[in-house]
């Protein structure tokens, strides 16, 4: 008979024999009856499927236990001791909790001097998450409203505190950029790209780091940031010949300059902007179908 | 999201071991309820264990260790309006009711305060009457629970008679 902690796919039978399967299920639904209890304090003897499944769910992520990876996984839960595991994946969280609020604190003392009312609200909701986090029970959800787009969005394969972790991360990597120039200039940028840039869930770092990008590929000084019409035909006589993956390149080359110029070594952040460099080629690619580049590059309003 | 991949990897059918725990659970209980001149035939705890799983699954719960009959038995099983003819069918609805409003009154009641309010209806206002305690008594009650119709509640002779 089938039930609850019975893999229907995810482990081939050859890999592992019936005793084994039915040794582990047995493992993990006891194992979840003891969370159950815990969550329930005893009072109640039964949950409803679904606080079950995400009674598991957090477990599992605790645990560092993929259903859905190899047959391995199995083993490994025959020969852990889970309750152990459990408490050691416990202290591992606190610790990336702590870490977690060390990133927030840097990412709200890092945020650039242009409004943006849903960066704001992300980063007061991420502020509170320390205290709505119940990672005893529930450590695979992420209780934030987080509202500000990033210009490369954390993988939702990541879960509860390491989600918060990434993206902070990558905030402060956009931050750090947004931070090397002019206050004025990149809202006279953002002005031309959204006029409601403070009230709409726009990115503030793609249009900025787009035009860096493009002063970058003329030669130009990439803290003036505007680029001109004459500009924009150059870049477009640039680009214009180039097959694709020489176009990538050459943009990639640009987004390596742009880190230069601005003094940003660490890997991570210059990684982040080639890959933006990368995105860029098929509205490059568009725009000059259409004979310009008016909506990829902008000049300062 | 972790939800979502276990609803695919897994089954809701309740384990084997489980079924065994359950019976031998309900084995026990005879030992007290006999004392009242109550006792269940083994082919009736297989039923009651079955119904036990349906209404787990009906009412989209899952349960782990012992199940709720024992604590039934141990409650209602010196009940004057339980003999030996209607025992296991009575066990049988009270098991469906208790599963029904731990949903109904929002988990927020545990399982002893639950099962006492069941008892003290069932054995007071309603006199026996499982319809009367489903449909009436606990309406009323996890209405309240629910935030709403306290005024109807407190005039409820069933309060009346569950506070007595």
């Amino acid at each position: 008979m089938k039930n609850e902690l019975t893999p229907t796919g995810a482990i081939p039978p050859q890999e592992v024999t019936d005793a084994d399967i039915m040794a582990a299920q047995v493992k993990l639904w006891e194992f979840l009856g003891r969370r159950t209890r815990s969550y329930t304090m005893g009072d109640s003897s039964s949950v409803r499927v679904e606080t079950a499944q995400e009674l598991f769910a957090s477990a599992c992520y605790i645990l560092r236990i993929d259903l859905n990876g190899s047959p391995s996984v199995l083993r490994s839960i025959l020969d852990w001791d889970l309750d152990r595991r459990f408490a050691e994946g416990i202290t591992t969280v606190e610790r990336k909790i702590q870490t977690a609020q060390r990133l927030w604190q840097a990412a709200c003392l890092s945020v650039p001097q242009m409004e943006n009312i849903s960066l704001s609200a992300t980063l007061r909701s991420i502020g509170s998450f320390p205290k709505r986090y119940h990672y005893r029970y529930f450590a695979h959800e992420i209780p934030c409203d987080i509202d500000y787009q990033l210009c490369h969005p954390v993988p939702e394969t990541l879960l509860g505190v390491d989600y918060i972790i990434e993206y902070l991360r990558r905030i402060l990597i956009e931050h750090g950029f947004l931070r090397c120039f002019e206050p004025a200039l990149c809202i006279g940028l953002l002005d031309a790209y959204c006029p409601d840039y403070k009230g709409l869930l726009i990115n503030l770092y793609e249009p900025i780091a787009t035009n860096a990008i493009g002063v970058a590929l003329i030669n130009g000084d990439t803290l003036k940031l505007d680029i001109s019409s004459q500009e924009r035909v150059r870049i477009a006589t640039i680009l214009d010949p180039l097959p694709k993956s020489q176009a990538i390149n050459t943009l990639q080359s640009a987004a390596s300059a742009v880190c230069t110029a601005l003094k940003i070594h660490q890997p991570v952040a210059r990684q982040y902007l080639r890959r933006l460099a990368e995105g860029l080629y098929p509205r490059i690619h568009a725009a000059l179908s259409a004979g310009n580049l008016d909506g990829v590059f902008l000049s300062c309003k | 999201m972790g939800g979502v991949i276990i609803e695919q990897k897994f089954s809701l059918v309740p384990v084997e071991m489980q079924m065994a725990a359950a019976m031998q659970e309900l084995d026990a209980c005879n030992e007290l309820s006999g004392r009242f001149g109550l006792a269940l035939k083994q082919e009736q705890m297989l039923r009651l264990t079955e119904q036990r799983f349906q209404a787990l699954k009906s009412t989209g719960r899952i349960e782990f260790g012992e199940g709720v009959l024992k604590k039934l038995v141990s409650a209602f099983c010196d009940s004057p309006y339980i003999t030996q003819q209607n025992y296991e069918e009575t066990l049988g609805e009270l098991q469906d009711i208790f599963y029904y409003f731990k949903n109904e009154s929002g988990d927020t009641l545990s399982d002893d305060e639950l099962i006492e309010a069941m008892k003290s209806v069932f054995d007071g206002k309603a006199q026996g009457s499982l319809e009367y305690l489903a449909g009436t008594a606990l309406e009323n009650l996890c209405r309240v629970i629910r935030g709403g119709e306290t005024e109807e509640y407190e005039s409820s002779p069933d309060e009346e008679e569950y506070e007595e």
